[in-house]
């Protein structure tokens, strides 16, 4: 079964990634954990985000009005700050993997099914 | 007020066992036992006051659920006139077992509940822990652990055993199952930084309390083994975590944080053992603890020793832990090169997810002056950690 953990990060983490001499031990959490899920053999893909910033819009068509915002969907402290994609047998295993994300330790991660088309 | 109610929540949880065999019994069962106690449990966080909490909590709360219990049971109109105590009075050896946890204990570990359920069914029958709770310890979904309490529930209940009480001879042959359950429980508390979070360390001491009064009942070396084993991890919890919760290995700890009068209760426990003639899983295990612990008094570890005893660990338990454990022996004993080989010659999924194996061959790629390998296979492991205090140790051992 296939599952995206879905990794929401504080703002403290997003200025980790680019902070003079903190980014080196952020990156390498990730590059670990992602080497880990490849080779044990479940990692199925995934993306890092950018931080919300001004490159940053929210669409939505309403009463057939198109409206377009500056900024994320939701006005939350945590944010979406990439997801992974893995292949395990049960949710427990998802959540086993997930654990060990290093997002799971700051902010919080989020699992949820993939629909398989 | 928060301070008051987790009082109340306290002495509410540490009363709620023995209310519960209690009204177990009393012929309750399972499922209405626990919806009364959910009513007792409620009334006494509304009528408790911290300073006045009443004499025998357990008895009041076992007073208030099964009034509940009785009510309920006249609504369902299962129940004509009085109930007849003495009728439902259940007997015998359930009785004869001095803790009522103990009871518990014999209750869930009954064939019908599956074995990686029988901690989660001791933690909330036993102990009231919430399903939610429960799930976030065994690392599931709290939807899918309340569903499988459930079931184990039912099928329980199904089958009655909570009315039907083992003869002595089951009661024997269940004891290997209650002792792998005791050692579940106490591992709750031992393995991760949940426990010092979350109060857990309770449930570690009631294993450790509730495996002597096994050992001290049955005449049985492995449940000597086991309450030696287990005396002698309690006896170094001070020393296991620094002040900030980081890990620290058994051969960095401050000795002086030691509990002596575990390790001394704990040789004398292995020792009872080892005149039964019998050897298995737990004394061995007590044994492996012993030969560290005297190691690291005499400041010089016996590693043939320790290999020796890892090898017929092995032999009963040919378990992925059991051989990095001893791997790890090797390493100390003939060196990183003979310990690598050993760590090859496991698939390569298992080298590079297990973490116990991971970490061992980062120790060994150390020891070979390999650095830069070390780091990455430190990282490697720091990835692999699931538990805060490890990974703070592991990112210590990266620089």
């Amino acid at each position: 079964m296939k599952y995206a953990v879905l990794v929401y990060e504080t703002p403290s983490d997003f200025s980790e990634r680019v902070d003079a001499l903190k980014s080196e031990t952020y990156w390498a959490g990730y590059s670990a954990y992602g080497a880990a899920l490849a080779e044990g053999g479940v990692g199925a893909g995934g993306t890092a985000l950018m931080p919300p910033g001004d490159q940053t819009v929210t669409i939505r068509h309403t009463d057939g009005k198109r409206v377009i915002q500056d900024g994320p969907y939701s006005d939350t402290k945590e944010q979406l700050g990439g997801l992974f994609l893995i292949d395990v047998g049960s949710l427990h295993e998802a959540i086993e993997w997930a654990a060990k994300c290093p997002g799971a330790f700051t902010g919080a991660v989020e699992i949820r099914p993939v629909l398989e088309m | 007020m928060d301070k008051q109610r987790d009082v109340i929540e306290q002495s509410v949880l540490s009363a709620y066992p023995r209310a519960m065999s209690q009204l177990l019994a009393r012929g309750a069962r399972l499922v209405d036992a626990e919806d009364a106690l959910a009513f007792a449990r409620e009334q006494a966080l509304l009528q408790w006051d911290s300073s006045a909490i009443p004499e025998l909590p357990a008895a009041w709360l076992y007073r208030v659920a099964m009034n509940n219990w009785i009510d309920s049971l006249r609504k369902a109109s299962r129940l004509n006139g009085d109930l007849d105590m003495e009728l439902i009075e259940t007997d015998s050896l359930f009785q004869e077992l001095p803790e009522e946890r103990l009871r518990l204990m014999f209750l869930c570990v009954q064939p019908v509940v599956p074995r990686d359920m029988r901690v989660p069914l001791i933690l909330q029958v036993g102990f009231g822990l919430s399903a939610d709770r429960i799930a976030s310890l065994f690392l599931d979904s709290p939807l899918a652990m309340r569903k499988r309490l459930t079931r184990v529930k039912s099928a329980l209940q199904q089958n009655q055993v909570s009315l039907e009480l083992p003869s002595e001879s089951v009661l024997s042959q269940q004891l290997s199952e209650v002792l792998d359950a005791l050692y579940g429980l106490y591992a709750i508390g031992w393995e991760d930084d949940i426990g010092a979070e979350s109060g857990l360390w309770e449930h570690s001491a009631e294993a450790l309390h509730l495996s002597r009064v096994v050992a001290a009942g049955f005449e049985s070396a492995e449940a000597m083994g086991l309450c030696a084993l287990i005396g002698f991890m309690e006896s170094r919890r001070a020393a296991r975590r620094s002040a900030d919760g980081v890990y620290i290995p058994l051969d960095e700890q401050d000795i002086g944080l030691w509990k002596l009068d575990l390790i001394e209760e704990s040789e004398i426990w292995l020792r009872r053992a080892s005149e039964l003639n019998t050897v298995g899983r737990y004394q061995l295990e007590a044994a492996i603890q012993s030969a560290h612990v005297i190691g690291r008094f005499r400041n010089e570890v016996d590693w043939t020793i320790l290999d020796h005893l890892y090898e017929q660990l092995y032999r009963l338990n040919s378990s992925l832990g059991v051989y990095v454990a001893a791997v790890a022996v090797k390493r100390k004993l003939l060196g990183a090169e003979v310990a690598m080989e050993m760590l090859d010659r496991l698939s390569d999924q298992q080298r590079s997810t297990f973490l116990a194996a991971v970490a061992v061959r980062a120790h060994c790629q150390r020891d070979l002056g390999d650095l830069d390998g070390a780091r990455k296979t430190f990282a490697r492991a720091l990835a692999l950690s699931s538990d805060r205090g490890l990974r703070e140790y592991f990112k210590t051992l990266m620089n």
